[in-house]
């Protein structure tokens, strides 16, 4: 189980967490969905440890990395998550295969020489076959997502955190994502934080979805009570309104401000 | 006006002050990785290749060129002086050996590996490459920075001497076919006068000129924000900074060797 309890996170004046509360259950997938900028990604590199939060604490399993400073233990918290990142971050220098392992020689004891044969189970597992050797230059955006999947859960991870899966991605791709994210889902029984505002996906996969708005939880609540929510803010991000309490800044100069600069000046 | 000024000096002091601590907590990082001896020698080895073979060529050649200028010089300033040319082999072998092998070869590699170090580091960064190293269970210092700092450790004693063979070699096809020194006057003139002080002088500067850049170009690259902007800003002040810091350590690496009597 993940629980985060007060999360706040500032990067300098300015506060991208302002106290996030949620828990995600096991087996459960909980989407975090928000506008560009809300602090998802912030939260799930909270998550993982690849950020500490400034105040609050966040859990796996009874476990807070924050609280941790031998190697070891750091280790044995971050073998429990496997992470799916925006671009998918592949290692450019590396083959393939390569990138699917990687981790498998520092989370896991796995014989190196089996590497090649478990990187070839996993690339299947997300539908790609006799691509071992290539390189990530030579493969196109879904492909690099999928082998950043492939290698995600190539050291077998109770928790999956996806960061924007379908993003770049057209239509047909996203939903093949979605598809490869529901069956790990069923075939591997892990727990699943998924950062989107693609809301197509996240009514496909989430078991809940929670809303972040300025660094808060607005609402958390299965896809069907989110689809109906009365909350304005919730709303009018599910419906993809212009119009609403969600404003969005389109250009630098405002003609309110600037009225208001000038009668002072 | 005043308040923006005091607002800029603030901000830029902090900005050095920020940077200095990054840079100490780097450095920190990797003397405590290596005590661990947690050294990934395949990376290493990668990178003695990249950095070493790969900047050969450019090391010979300038080091070449510049021992032939010396000798150029010395031939026409003592020719001038006293009507025929002397102590050229003394002079180029002096110069390249104790300066100009280990300042210009740090400064050539500063520009040619450095800069791709710092350049490959921070596209790392601005892809997230360097926060999937941590999420796949190991440390970037560890993984990036430390096959670096040793390869560069490893590799430019070595092209310092073998500048320094280059650049003598420059100094005696000039001093033969333009000055018409005798073979063997011009390497007398280096044997008969070098002492193993003298070279020791010269190669025990590269330790610290491989140290600091490695450490400046690794820690702009591991730094480095904002996109391909970014990447582009890192790399130029790496390049920048490591050379102004070979230029700046050689005055007080030649003060401390100079107090220690290897001069």
């Amino acid at each position: 189980m993940i629980e985060a309890k007060g999360v706040v996170k500032r990067f300098g004046d300015r506060t991208i967490l302002r106290g996030v509360d949620l828990t995600v259950e096991q087996g459960e997938t909980l989407c975090i969905i928000g506008g560009s900028g809300c602090g998802k990604s912030t939260f799930l590199k909270c998550v993982i440890g690849l950020l500490r939060p400034d105040e609050g604490r966040v859990t796996v399993d009874g476990l807070d990395i924050a609280e941790m400073n031998e190697e070891t233990r750091i280790g044995d918290y971050r073998r429990r998550f496997g992470y799916l990142f925006q671009e998918a971050a592949l290692f450019d220098s590396m083959t393939v295969w390569e990138n699917v392992t990687f981790g498998l020689r520092y989370l896991t004891r796995t014989d190196p020489s089996k590497f090649r044969s478990i990187a070839k189970d996993k690339l299947a597992l997300v539908g790609l076959k006799d691509i071992e050797d290539f390189k990530p230059a030579e493969l196109s955006g879904g492909m690099k997502k999928r082998v950043g999947l492939a290698r995600a859960i190539a050291a077998e991870p109770s928790y999956i955190l996806y960061d924007e899966p379908t993003t770049g991605l057209d239509p047909i791709m996203s939903d093949v994502i979605n598809d490869l994210i529901l069956d790990l889902q069923k075939q591997l029984k892990v727990t699943s934080i998924v950062v989107t505002h693609d809301m197509k996906s996240a009514y496909k996969i989430a078991s809940r979805i929670a809303m972040l708005h300025e660094g808060r939880v607005l609402e958390s609540a299965p896809p069907e009570a989110i689809k109906r929510s009365e909350n304005p803010y919730v709303h009018q991000f599910v419906e993809g309104l212009s119009q609403g309490p969600i404003k969005m800044k389109l250009k630098d100069y405002e003609p309110d401000a600037a009225a208001r600069q000038g009668t002072a000046g | 006006m005043t308040t923006a000024l005091f607002t800029w000096v603030g901000e830029s002091l902090f900005g050095i002050f920020e940077g200095a601590g990054q840079f100490t907590f780097l450095v920190r990082s990797t003397i405590q990785w290596l005590g661990r001896r947690s050294i990934e020698g395949r990376q290493t080895l990668v990178q003695i290749v990249r950095i070493g073979i790969d900047s050969m060529p450019v090391v010979l050649l300038t080091s070449f060129f510049t021992g032939m200028v010396l000798a150029l010089e010395m031939g026409q300033t003592s020719q001038h002086f006293f009507n025929e040319p002397l102590f050229i082999g003394t002079v180029v072998s002096f110069a390249i050996v104790m300066e100009l092998g280990p300042v210009m070869t740090a400064i050539v590699v500063a520009g040619r590996a450095g800069a791709a170090i710092a350049a490959e580091l921070g596209t790392m960064r601005v892809t997230e490459q360097v926060d999937a190293l941590y999420t796949l269970g190991t440390d970037p210092v560890r993984y990036l920075v430390i096959p670096r700092v040793l390869a560069f450790l490893a590799v430019l004693p070595f092209l310092t001497v073998m500048a320094d063979f280059s650049g003598i070699i420059g100094g005696y096809f000039v001093a033969a076919s333009k000055m018409h020194v005798p073979p063997n006057v011009y390497w007398h003139d280096i044997i008969d006068n070098m002492l193993p002080r003298h070279f020791w002088h010269g190669y025990l500067k590269t330790y610290v000129f491989a140290t600091s850049v490695s450490f400046i170009c690794c820690y702009k690259g591991i730094t480095t924000r904002g996109g391909a902007e970014g990447v582009g800003r890192s790399t130029t002040a790496a390049v920048v900074m490591s050379m102004v810091s070979v230029l700046v350590l050689d005055y007080f690496a030649t003060a401390v060797l100079n107090a220690l009597g290897i001069t």
